[in-house]
């Protein structure tokens, strides 16, 4: 049986959109000492994305799941959803070149860890520069920089599992010389 | 062109980079919190707050036993050694006795209940306002 990868990429990337969505709001639910401190679990949508497509599906999953998951929660265009949604660029980004430079060296562990670190200081810079604009902000960076070794390790081991325990239940895809193609199960 | 397949490292947790990686931001988490402590203006002097009003203003390196009244009760504050802490209070969570000595400049203990504060402010301490990113 074979479909065209293009459908497979809107369904498998809808379906990874949701569960973004899923872990974005059970986290939500988390009481937390600080309201930034958060493990940072959605953002496995987007690793697995990176991993099973590609960039661009990577992008666009993780920004659908931004928008639609600050709908849910009521903080659309407010100044965390506009901190949310540049750490999850930014996040995208590492994770994209720490995966194609580091192909043969950082698993997605390295690669997850990456996206944190890249999360963390994007919205420690925005956060600076759209709301708090004291230099004293900066004495979290290294609260930050421990806390992104612990969520990217948690956040690359749960999409490791995913990527090798799920196999039958998620598209196998290779990169082949002309983009992408790949055949399901 | 031959392009390595999508699942290459796969399979494999903590390769030898993502080892190097993990220590390599430890040790930068490390160094910046050192910078930082560096950083951070000292103390200068302590500021008792009751109620929003002001009632104590001294330096951090007098002694000093403070007994706040409050709407709870009495909160005790000591000043000694450089340091400032709540050694007892009547309110009910003592969030403000368990959070400890405080020395540097910016940093706070408050008792809500009883309306308490003790600030520590730095000897130059609009130092920061003039920088612009």
């Amino acid at each position: 049986m074979r479909h065209t990868l293009g459908n497979r990429r809107i369904v498998y990337g809808a379906l990874l959109v949701a569960t973004g969505l899923v872990l974005f709001l059970f986290e939500s639910l988390i009481p937390r000492p600080l309201p930034w401190m958060k493990p940072g679990l959605a953002n496995t949508a987007g690793l697995l994305a990176l991993y099973l497509f590609g960039t661009r599906e990577a992008a666009a999953v993780t920004v659908l799941r931004v928008v639609v998951g600050a709908l849910f929660i009521g903080t659309l265009f407010n100044p965390t959803f506009l901190l949310s949604l540049g750490g999850g660029i930014a996040a995208v980004v590492a994770m994209a070149m720490a995966k194609y430079f580091g192909r043969e060296l950082l698993s997605v562990v390295g690669v997850s860890v990456c996206g944190a670190t890249c999360h963390n200081v994007a919205q420690l810079g925005l956060a600076y520069v759209l709301i708090v604009r004291r230099v004293e902000l900066f004495f979290l960076l290294p609260a930050m920089l421990l806390a992104a070794v612990f969520t990217g390790v948690l956040v690359g081991l749960l999409a490791h599992l995913v990527l090798t325990h799920g196999r039958r239940f998620v598209p196998v895809v290779h990169e082949g010389s002309n983009g992408i193609s790949g055949s399901l199960f | 062109m031959a392009r390595a397949k999508a699942g290459d490292t796969l399979g494999r947790l903590f390769t030898p980079a993502d080892r190097l990686l993990i220590v390599l931001l430890l040790a930068l988490s490390a160094g910046s919190f050192a910078a930082v402590q560096r950083l951070r203006p000292l103390g200068e002097t302590v500021v008792v707050e009751a109620d929003n009003r002001e009632v104590y203003r001294g330096s951090l390196r007098e002694a000093r036993h403070l007994e706040v009244r409050g709407p709870v009760g009495t909160t005790v504050v000591e000043i000694q050694g450089g340091a400032a802490w709540v050694s007892s209070s009547d309110c009910h969570l003592h969030i403000c006795v368990h959070t400890g000595k405080i020395s540097q400049a910016g940093s706070v203990i408050a008792c809500v209940p009883n309306r308490v504060v003790v600030r520590i402010e730095g000897r130059r301490h609009n130092q920061f306002d003039a920088i612009i990113g």
